[in-house]
């Protein structure tokens, strides 16, 4: 022991290593599905509350009064290493909390933005959101029982997205297709960091 | 892997933990009220391993572990606290603490740094520049290839 005095905090030879990504998508795009069927835990649910005031969806009102809004957002855990965590959250669905989004988002290795074909025009906050920020995301079209409307490049055609910003079939439902999902994702996340070191 | 079963339920429940119960009453008592009177000889910035108030919230994703001290007073801590030291017997994200203590993000935030602050617990939050680390994403990788 290094530390003569017991009171002090212990520092382990490996401190633990938190690292996370965020599943975004549309509200009912299959999220939490998605992170359920990778996640070694009953995906967590967690929440924020507001007034109404800071979500500032009341702007037209002069009436000040203050309700109390809260915003649930689901969470799992993988855990790769005993020192090494890999946490999914999800993004509340309605674009109103999209302020909570920089919350997930802040020190995010990535992001999977999940696409219901029938509804491809609710991912486009999401794509927006990452290309501002520049970080590495994938598009994964959720298949719901086996319906595959569009072909994948009218769905980038309407995403209107980097034709290097990889769109791909998934099942949220399967572990493997998940696996895919997130092994999909750490590629790019992988080949940007060899990029940037000039490998 | 299932160990969020070996995790201490917010009531108390779960697998037993190291016994506490003998820690001296007038140091854990002090070691609570660290926030207002550091411990002599602990600089604080070594107690809150370099962060302070001012820093950006913790992460979401930060974890947060009980430490030896935490553990020899967790039954002087009350409610929340009391909780939050037995969820983080192994180290547990800022985000599973709200959802497994039952309270919102900001109070679980507020919670770990009073805890973090009387030497309580200890936060380990992610690296600076993760995504620059190509060792640690490709350990991710294999161990994501394995599950």
């Amino acid at each position: 022991m290094a530390y003569a005095h017991s009171d002090r905090p212990t520092l382990r030879p490996s401190a633990p290593i938190p690292v996370k990504i965020v599943i975004a998508g549309g509200f009912g795009v299959g999220k939490t599905t998605l992170v359920g069927a990778i996640s070694e835990i009953e995906p967590l649910t967690t929440e924020a509350a507001m007034t109404n005031r800071s979500v500032g969806i009341d702007d037209t009102s002069k009436v000040s009064r203050k309700t109390t809004t809260t915003v649930a957002m689901d969470f799992g855990r993988i855990t790769i290493e005993r020192s090494l965590i890999l946490y999914l959250f999800g993004t509340p669905g309605q674009d109103r909390f999209g302020f909570m989004w920089d919350d997930i988002a802040v020190g995010a290795l990535g992001a999977v933005v999940l696409v219901d074909t029938r509804r491809i025009e609710d991912a486009f906050p999401a794509i927006d959101y990452f290309e501002r920020l520049g970080m590495p995301f994938v598009i994964a079209l959720n298949r719901f029982d086996g319906r595959q409307p569009h072909a994948l490049d009218a769905v980038r055609q309407a995403l209107d997205v980097d034709a290097d910003a990889p769109i791909f079939e998934c099942d949220a439902r399967e572990k493997e297709s998940v696996k895919v999902v997130v092994l999909t994702l750490l590629d790019v996340v992988l080949q940007r960091a060899m990029a940037r070191a000039g490998r | 892997m299932t160990d969020a079963d070996h995790l201490p339920r917010a009531d108390g429940t779960g697998p037993p933990r190291p016994s506490s119960t003998r820690a001296p009453v007038g140091r854990a008592a002090a070691a609570t009220q660290v926030a207002i009177e550091p411990d002599i000889g602990v600089r604080p910035y070594f107690v809150t391993r370099g962060r302070t108030r001012t820093d950006r919230p913790l992460g979401l994703e930060a974890l947060v572990e009980t430490t030896d001290r935490g553990r020899s007073c967790v039954d002087l801590l009350k409610f929340e606290q009391h909780a939050i030291a037995l969820v983080c017997d192994r180290p547990t994200s800022v985000a599973e603490i709200a959802a497994r203590v039952r309270v919102p993000l900001g109070v679980a935030r507020v919670l770990v740094a009073d805890l973090t602050d009387a030497g309580l617990v200890q936060v380990h939050a992610a690296p600076d520049r993760i995504e620059d680390d190509i060792s640690l994403i490709q350990r991710l990788i294999h161990g994501v290839r394995a599950l």
